[in-house]
């Protein structure tokens, strides 16, 4: 699961990052990649790259380059210096209980599940 | 990075075409069922009755099933398909193969339309074994769908095989009698192809539409086994000894497994998170409650044959395989086709949703229409009065009316692009 801390020296630009990835719906779900716990990471390593560490909801899933190409449409604006990169992981797979409580309600999932 | 590791969807040539076709041929059966309905009550191997049959089977469900296929393979295997050229030549053989068969049923012409219709139809399920292999021998994983996956396309190819087979029976009979050939034909392509292509398929998509899960994975393994191992014994007793006493033997295995499956679909369905569901996967539902129908009416149809064959015939083809297409096509379709309009829009603009791809109104028609077509003719056939069966065929007409009218609208769906983004990117990429 994602953990921002605000210890962290790029505390307000993976808020940035956080808040243009809510605008990158997975198609299958129709639930942005944020609420549905799919994001791992997000990284400002020294070599002016930006790494969005993430996973799909199913591997393989042939809807997977959109939503790649999605995660570039948004943060190349934001982040024009940058070179954007998604590193796409399935440790640890996916699963439900990694949504937020808006993901949970967005897909109609009772909240005792 | 990425690159390596998201699977690149088939190409569109690969997969669109099976849709359109089976669209075709659905549209097809609505127009013809009419004029077949008076013979439902005669013999079940009238030319007008197989070629009927023929549509449902080859034009309808084989053509919609092997399309959908080879759009899962790379979810399912988690591998790129093996050849999306080889896709495109099974489709062009299966089509010309079908129009040449169904036409050389309805009108009895034993000679080169139904030889060569059979030819194309077995040169198309071979392109498919060989993409489905060729696709699943790059995979490490053996897991229990790819098994169902490949063991669905070698019986596949077995059923064309025999098919064709019977087809030379007509032109040149030599061996066995031509009725015993279609009873193992027809069952070696309904168990074999379609139960553990549907097997394999449904054990896999079910769960992920419904978000659940299910750990039972020992019961896919025991299906897997026992329908096949029942399916063999069938196919061997049947050959050697024609269909007597030792079938009900073979069917109990077969029957088995397909409890064993149903099992894990349950589980899943018992776990899932998503509670409502939408029309689509009551379609799938619905599917399965006529799986079980027909699997009830199997010691009906073995005491009074004739009547009960065609509503056992009816049962698993309009009901069953239809009922399963009639739903799923709203599943994958439209993904298919928004993926290839908008994948490289997300998150420019704002977009349509694979599901605005459809019209709902006509998906609900589509849904009423089919349940009431099923129970019309179930009872027209049943209580032997045409005028119902008649009422029935019309409405399977207006349901295949709205299933092509949304098949249609999806095809042809255009990108729709804001007037502001239109402007920044004219002359561009816009489709």
């Amino acid at each position: 699961m994602l953990e921002l801390s605000i210890q962290d020296p790029h505390f307000n630009e993976k808020m940035r990052v956080v808040e243009a990835l809510h605008q990158v719906i997975d198609p299958e779900l129709f639930v942005n990649i944020i609420d549905l716990g799919l994001v791992y990471d997000i990284a400002f390593p020294a070599d002016n790259r930006l790494v969005i560490t993430m996973t799909l909801s199913t591997p393989h899933c042939p809807l997977g380059e959109a939503i790649e190409a999605g995660i570039h449409h948004v943060l190349e604006p934001l982040f024009p210096d940058k070179t954007i990169e998604v590193n796409i992981v399935w440790e640890p797979p996916w699963d439900f209980s990694m949504m937020t409580a808006e993901g949970r309600r967005q897909l109609g999932i009772e909240e005792d599940e | 990075m990425a690159d390596l590791q998201i699977g690149k969807a088939p190409e569109n040539y690969a997969v669109l075409p099976f849709y359109a076709g089976a669209a075709f041929f659905l549209l097809c059966t609505g127009i013809t069922l009419p004029w077949v309905v008076p013979e439902l009550h005669g013999y079940y191997a009238m030319p007008h009755i197989v070629a009927l049959v023929h549509m449902f089977t080859v034009g309808w469900a084989s053509m919609v099933m092997m399309g959908a296929t080879y759009q899962l393979l790379p979810v399912i295997l988690e591998q790129d398909l093996f050849s999306s050229r080889l896709s495109l030549f099974s489709f062009c053989c299966l089509f010309i193969g079908a129009l040449l068969l169904i036409t050389a049923f309805w009108w009895f012409h034993t000679g080169w339309p139904m030889l060569t219709g059979g030819g194309l139809i077995w040169i198309a399920s071979v392109a498919y074994l060989i993409n489905v292999a060729g696709t699943g021998g790059r995979c490490d994983q053996h897991h229990v769908q790819k098994c169902f996956m490949v063991s669905a396309a070698c019986w596949f190819v077995l059923t064309t095989s025999l098919g064709l087979w019977t087809a030379f029976q007509f032109v040149h009979p030599t061996g066995k009698p031509v009725s015993d050939l279609l009873k193992i034909h027809a069952h070696v392509g309904v168990a074999g192809w379609f139960l553990q292509l549907i097997s394999g398929v449904s054990s896999k998509l079910i769960p992920m539409f419904l978000l659940g899960k299910s750990k039972k994975e020992g019961l896919l393994r025991s299906a897997f086994v026992l329908q096949n191992v029942g399916l063999l014994f069938f196919l061997v007793q049947a050959y050697i000894q024609g269909i007597g006493m030792l079938t009900w033997l073979a069917a109990a295995i077969v029957v088995s497994g397909i409890i064993f499956q149903m099992a894990y679909l349950y589980d899943a369905f018992r776990h899932r998170v998503r509670k409502p569901l939408d029309l689509q996967m009551k379609h799938s539902l619905l599917a399965f409650a006529f799986l079980l129908l027909a699997i009830l009416s199997i010691p009906v149809v073995y005491r009074f044959d004739h009547q009960w064959s065609i509503i056992y015939g009816m049962l698993l083809l309009m009901g069953w395989v239809s009922s399963l297409i009639l739903g799923q096509t709203f599943k994958t379709l439209p993904f298919i086709v928004w993926n290839a309009r908008y994948k490289q829009w997300n998150g420019k603009f704002k977009i349509p949703l694979p599901r605005q791809l459809y019209a709902e109104w006509a998906l609900q028609w589509q849904f009423r229409l089919y349940a009431i077509a099923l129970w019309l003719l179930f009872a027209g056939v049943l209580l032997h009065i045409p005028m119902i069966a008649f009422a029935g065929s019309l409405c399977w007409l207006g349901m295949a009316f709205c299933y092509v009218w949304n098949v249609i609208k999806i095809l042809f769906h255009r990108l729709q692009i804001p007037e502001h983004v239109r402007a920044v990117y004219t002359g561009s990429t816009l489709q």
